[in-house]
C-alpha cells in the first residue's frame, strides 16, 4: 500500500471522527460566507456535479456545443433568460469564434473568448460550483468549457414580471404613479433614478438558507448615521431563516421590540417615499420578490405623512395632516367614548341628543359595550372577507355586509342606529391612516372593554397605558414619539403643520438629530 | 440596572409644573375662608418668593455636585451609611406623598364620580398603570408628562375661555377684611404642596448637559405661579364663596363650563385630571425608588417598584377612608415642619458638612 493511499485513508477517517458530535452544528452561521467547491477543468466532472444538483429540476436546461475546437455547455433556467439575446449574443458568436492560431493554451483561449467574443456589460466569472449555481438561480446563462476551471456567466435576465404600476397601498394624487415591483434590480433602478448621486449606496446580502433571497440595504453616505447603519447590518447578518418570501418575514427582526403593536420599522411601496426617507438619514431595505420595502428608524408621526402632503400647497397639506390625526384618534376613541358616555356619563350630552340616543337604545336587548364589540367584530369579518375574495365577489360581500349590519340589524331591534353610525365613522376614519390600522384595531377593542367596565375612568386609564407604551418605544435609539415628545419646535414644521417648501428646504432634520435621540451622530 | 437616561430641561419643567397643579385647589375647603376666599390669591406671589428661598440649600448642593441627587451627594460627603439613612427617609417621604395623591384620587372618584365602586379598587387600577410607567423609566415618564401637560393646558384654556363671561370681579373685594390669617394659612398650604422642589433636585441628574439648574428652577417656579394664580383667580371670581366650600373647586369650574349645547364638561377635566394623577403618582414612586437604588438595591428595581406600589395602595386606602385626616395633614403646621426638614434642613446640613469638609481638606493640603 502506497504512502499516499495510506495518508488518504487516515485523512478520511480523521474527517469522519471530526464530524462526530458536530452534526447539529452543520448549519452555517447566518450571514457567514459558505465554503466553496472549486470548478474542475473536466467538463464531464463539472456537469456531473451540476446535473446532480439539478436532478429533478425540469426547468434546468443545458446545451452542448463545440467552440474553438473544444466541448462546451451553456446552461440556463428555463424562462429566466431572454432567449433571443442568448442566441444572438452568446450562441452565434460562440459558433463563429475563431481564436488566433497562436493561442493553444486553454486559459489563453478562454481569456480571448471572454474579452473578444461577447459584448455584454453584465458578464461575470464563476470559480466554484456554488457561484455557478448562484448565477443560474439569479437568471444568468452560464458557459462551461472543457479544460477550463472557471465559468462565464451572462446577465441575460428576461423573466416576466409585473409591470411598474401605481402602488395599491399608498396612492398619490399629484405624486409619481410608479410603485416598486418584485425584481430587486428594477427596484434599485427606481431608487437610483430618483437619487442620481453616487453617495446612494446599495449593499446586497443573501438571506434564507433555502430561498437564498437577495436583500439590498440602501442608504445615502454622508447622511445616514453610522451606528444605525451598523446596527441594521448586524441585525441582517443575524437573521436565520430558511425561506424569505416577503419583506414582512424579516420586518420583526429589525424592530427593537418584536411584540410591539406599533411598528418601529416603516414600510412603503413608493420609490419616491423611499428616497425621501433615505434623504432624512434613514436606512432602507429592499427584498427581492417583494414590492414592499422597509425603512428604519420609523417614528409615530410618519404614519401621518405621505407624498401628497409635499405636492400640494401648505394650507391644504396642513388641513389634511390635522384631518389624519383627528381621524386616527376618532377611529380609536369614538366607540369607547360612546360606550362610556352612554353607559356612565349621560349628563355630558345635550338633552335632545340624549333623548334621541336613549330612545334608539331602549329597544335593544344588549348593553352598549356588547353592541360595540359585536359590531366591531362583524365589521372586521366583513372586511377580511372582502379583502380575500376576488374583486367582484368582495364588492358584493361588502354591500351585503353593510346591509346586514346597517339596515337589518337596526330594523330587527338588535342594534341601535347610533351604534351603526359610530361603527361607520370608525370604519371610514380608520382607513385614512392605513399603517395604523392594525394597532388601531387592538386599541379600539381594548378601549371599548375598558369603557364598558369603568366609563371615562377606564378609557382614560387605557389611554394613559397606551401613551406610556408609546413613550417607551424607541426606533434605533430615536424616541418613537419624537418630535411630539420630546418636543422640538423646528421639527414641528413637518408634523401636524406643513410649512411652505421655502422653509422646509432651509435645513433638513435627520432622524438622528431629533430630540431625545441617543444615536451616535457619526455620519456614515 | 437602568441605563443612564437624560431628559431635557423643558421636560423637567413641564413634569414638575403639571404635578404641582394637581391638588392645588383641593385643600381650599380646609381653609374655611367663606366669603374671603379672595385673600388666598395673594399667597401665590408669596409662595413664588418662598420657593426661591427654600430651594437655595438644595440648588447650592447640586451646583457643588453636578450630576448627583441629594442622596448621592450625602453618600459622597457623609459616607454610605448616613447616605442610606437619608435615602430611606426620602423614600418614605416620596411614598407618603404618592399615597396622599392616590388617597385623594380614590376619594375623588368614590365621592363624585362613581359612588358604587369601592375606593380601593379605583386606586388599585390606577396604581397598576403607574407602576407600568415606573418600570419604563424616567425618559418615558418625562415624555408622558410633557404630553399630559399639553392636554391639561388645553383643558384649562377651554375652561378659562368658556367661563370668562361668568367672572364677577366684585368677588375680589374686600381684601384682608379679617386680617392676614387666611393669607397665612393658604401660604402654609401652598408651601406644604411644594414637593416639586425636592422632586426637582432628584430629577436634576437626568438633565441633559448644557441645561442650567437655576434657569430650569426659575422657569418652573414662574410658570407654576402664573397658572396657579390664574386658576385661583377663576375659582374666586366664578365660584366665589361657593367655591371656598367645595372639595374640588376646579371640578366645579368644569361643571359650569359650557360650549354651545354641550354642558358639564367636567368629563373633559376628569380625563386630564386622571392623567395628571397618573403622572404625579408615577413620578413620586419613581423618585422614591431611585433613592433606595443608590443604597445598593439597583438590581431589585422591579421588586422595589412592586413593594412600593403595594405600600402606597394600603396607605392610600387608609387615607381615602379618613379624608378629613388627609386634608388636615396637608394644611397642618406639622406637615410644614416635615417639608422644611426634607427640603431645607437635610440639604443644609449636608451642604454645611461639604463646605466644612472642603475647608478641612484644603487646610490639610496647604499644611
Amino acid at each position: 500500500m502506497s504512502d499516499s493511499s495510506t495518508k488518504g485513508i487516515i485523512k478520511y477517517f480523521k474527517s469522519k471522527f471530526a464530524a462526530i458530535g458536530s452534526s447539529g452544528n452543520n448549519k452555517p452561521e447566518a450571514g457567514c460566507t459558505p465554503e466553496y467547491t472549486m470548478l474542475k477543468k473536466s467538463l464531464i466532472s463539472n456537469m456531473t456535479y451540476i446535473n446532480g444538483k439539478f436532478d429533478g429540476c425540469s426547468d434546468f436546461v443545458s446545451k452542448e456545443l463545440i467552440t474553438c475546437g473544444r466541448k462546451a455547455v451553456i446552461m440556463e433556467i428555463d424562462n429566466m433568460i431572454d432567449k433571443l439575446q442568448l442566441t444572438q449574443g452568446v450562441l452565434a458568436p460562440l459558433a463563429d469564434a475563431k481564436p488566433p492560431v497562436s493561442l493553444t493554451d486553454d486559459d489563453a483561449v478562454f481569456n480571448w473568448l471572454r474579452d473578444n467574443t461577447f459584448t455584454f456589460v453584465d458578464q461575470k466569472e464563476a470559480f466554484s460550483y456554488e457561484e455557478t449555481i448562484g448565477f443560474l438561480m439569479a437568471g444568468f446563462a452560464v458557459l462551461l468549457i472543457e479544460g477550463i476551471d472557471k465559468a462565464i456567466a451572462f446577465g441575460l435576465q428576461g423573466f416576466k414580471f409585473r409591470g411598474i404600476d401605481e402602488p395599491n397601498t399608498d396612492k398619490s394624487l399629484r405624486g409619481s404613479r410608479e410603485g416598486f415591483v418584485e425584481p430587486l434590480r428594477l427596484n434599485m433602478m427606481l431608487v437610483r433614478r430618483r437619487v442620481k448621486n453616487p453617495n446612494l449606496k446599495f449593499e446586497i446580502y443573501n438571506l434564507g438558507s433555502e430561498s437564498r433571497t437577495d436583500v439590498c440595504v440602501a442608504y445615502i453616505k454622508g447622511t445616514v448615521a453610522e451606528s444605525v447603519l451598523n446596527e441594521v447590518r448586524h441585525r441582517l447578518r443575524t437573521i436565520d431563516l430558511d425561506t424569505l418570501l416577503a419583506s414582512g418575514y424579516i420586518q420583526a427582526f429589525f424592530q427593537d421590540d418584536p411584540f410591539s403593536i406599533f411598528s418601529t420599522v416603516g414600510t412603503t411601496e413608493r420609490p419616491d417615499a423611499f428616497c425621501g426617507k433615505l434623504s432624512e438619514g434613514r436606512v432602507g431595505i429592499i427584498v427581492d420578490n417583494t414590492p414592499i420595502t422597509l425603512t428604519m428608524p420609523f417614528l409615530f408621526v410618519e404614519n401621518f405623512q405621505n407624498m401628497d402632503d409635499y405636492a400640494v400647497g401648505p394650507y391644504y397639506a396642513t388641513f389634511t395632516r390635522i384631518l389624519k390625526y383627528l381621524s386616527f384618534f376618532t377611529s380609536v376613541l369614538i366607540p369607547g367614548l360612546y360606550v362610556a358616555i352612554g353607559s356612565f356619563h349621560q349628563a355630558l350630552l345635550p338633552s335632545q341628543l340624549l333623548y334621541a340616543l336613549a330612545q334608539s337604545e331602549e329597544a335593544t336587548p344588549f348593553t352598549l359595550v356588547f353592541e360595540a364589540l359585536f359590531m366591531q367584530v362583524i365589521y372586521e369579518m366583513v372586511r377580511e372577507a372582502g379583502l380575500r375574495l376576488p374583486k367582484q365577489i368582495g364588492f358584493a360581500i361588502n354591500i351585503v355586509g353593510a346591509l346586514i349590519i346597517g339596515q337589518a340589524a337596526v330594523s330587527a331591534g338588535l342594534i341601535g342606529a347610533p351604534m351603526v353610525i359610530v361603527v361607520a365613522i370608525t370604519a371610514t376614519t380608520s382607513l385614512i391612516t392605513p399603517t395604523l390600522y392594525e394597532p388601531g384595531v387592538v386599541m379600539r377593542f381594548m378601549f371599548i372593554v375598558l369603557a364598558g367596565m369603568a366609563g371615562i375612568l377606564g378609557l382614560t386609564l387605557g389611554v394613559a397605558f397606551c401613551v406610556y407604551y408609546l413613550c417607551s418605544l424607541k426606533s434605533y435609539e430615536v424616541p418613537y414619539t419624537a418630535p411630539i415628545s420630546p418636543f422640538n419646535g423646528y421639527a414641528w414644521r413637518d408634523v401636524v403643520i406643513r410649512l411652505p417648501w421655502k422653509i422646509l428646504a432651509k435645513r433638513k432634520i435627520a432622524a438622528q438629530d431629533l430630540p431625545g435621540s441617543n444615536v451616535d451622530k457619526t455620519i456614515g | 440596572m437602568e441605563k443612564k437616561s437624560y431628559i431635557s430641561t423643558a421636560q423637567i419643567v413641564l413634569v414638575l409644573f403639571i404635578t404641582r397643579l394637581l391638588f392645588s385647589s383641593t385643600y381650599m375647603s380646609v381653609l374655611k375662608t367663606g366669603n374671603y376666599i379672595q385673600d388666598t390669591l395673594f399667597s401665590i406671589p408669596i409662595i413664588f418668593i418662598v420657593n426661591f428661598i427654600t430651594a437655595i440649600p438644595l440648588l447650592m448642593l447640586l451646583k457643588r455636585h453636578p450630576g448627583h441627587n441629594p442622596v448621592e451627594c450625602t453618600m459622597k460627603i457623609a459616607g454610605k451609611g448616613v447616605g442610606s439613612i437619608v435615602a430611606v427617609f426620602y423614600y418614605l417621604f416620596f411614598l407618603l406623598n404618592a399615597a396622599v395623591v392616590t388617597g385623594n384620587y380614590e376619594n375623588y372618584f368614590s365621592a363624585t364620580m362613581i359612588p358604587d365602586v369601592n375606593s380601593f379598587l379605583v386606586g388599585f387600577i390606577v396604581l397598576i398603570v403607574c407602576l407600568y410607567g415606573v418600570l419604563k423609566g424616567i425618559e418615558t415618564i418625562a415624555r408622558f408628562g410633557s404630553i399630559v401637560a399639553i392636554i391639561y393646558m388645553i383643558t384649562l384654556i377651554i375652561i378659562f375661555i368658556s367661563l370668562e363671561p361668568m367672572m364677577d370681579l366684585d368677588t375680589l373685594k374686600p381684601v384682608f377684611y379679617t386680617g392676614t390669617s387666611y393669607l397665612m394659612s393658604s401660604s402654609i398650604m401652598n408651601y406644604n404642596l411644594s414637593i416639586q422642589i425636592l422632586a426637582f433636585a432628584f430629577l436634576a441628574p437626568y438633565m441633559r448637559q448644557g441645561g442650567s439648574l437655576g434657569k430650569a428652577y426659575a422657569g418652573w417656579n414662574l410658570l407654576t405661579s402664573i397658572i396657579l394664580f390664574m386658576l385661583m383667580f377663576y375659582i374666586v371670581t366664578v365660584t366665589g364663596s361657593f367655591g371656598a366650600e367645595q372639595m374640588y373647586p376646579l371640578q366645579t369650574l368644569a361643571t359650569l363650563t359650557k360650549i354651545s349645547s354641550f354642558e358639564r364638561l367636567d368629563a373633559i377635566h376628569m380625563v386630564s385630571w386622571i392623567l395628571n394623577t397618573i403622572i404625579t403618582i408615577t413620578l413620586y414612586i419613581y423618585l422614591a425608588i431611585s433613592c433606595l437604588l443608590k443604597t445598593g438595591l439597583n438590581k431589585h428595581r422591579r421588586v422595589l417598584a412592586l413593594v412600593s406600589g403595594v405600600a402606597v395602595f394600603f396607605v392610600a386606602t387608609f387615607l381615602s377612608r379618613n379624608f378629613n385626616f388627609l386634608q388636615v395633614v396637608i394644611d397642618s403646621g406639622e406637615f410644614s415642619i416635615a417639608i422644611t426638614f426634607f427640603i431645607i434642613i437635610i440639604p443644609l446640613i449636608v451642604l454645611m458638612a461639604d463646605v466644612i469638609k472642603g475647608r478641612v481638606m484644603q487646610d490639610a493640603k496647604n499644611e
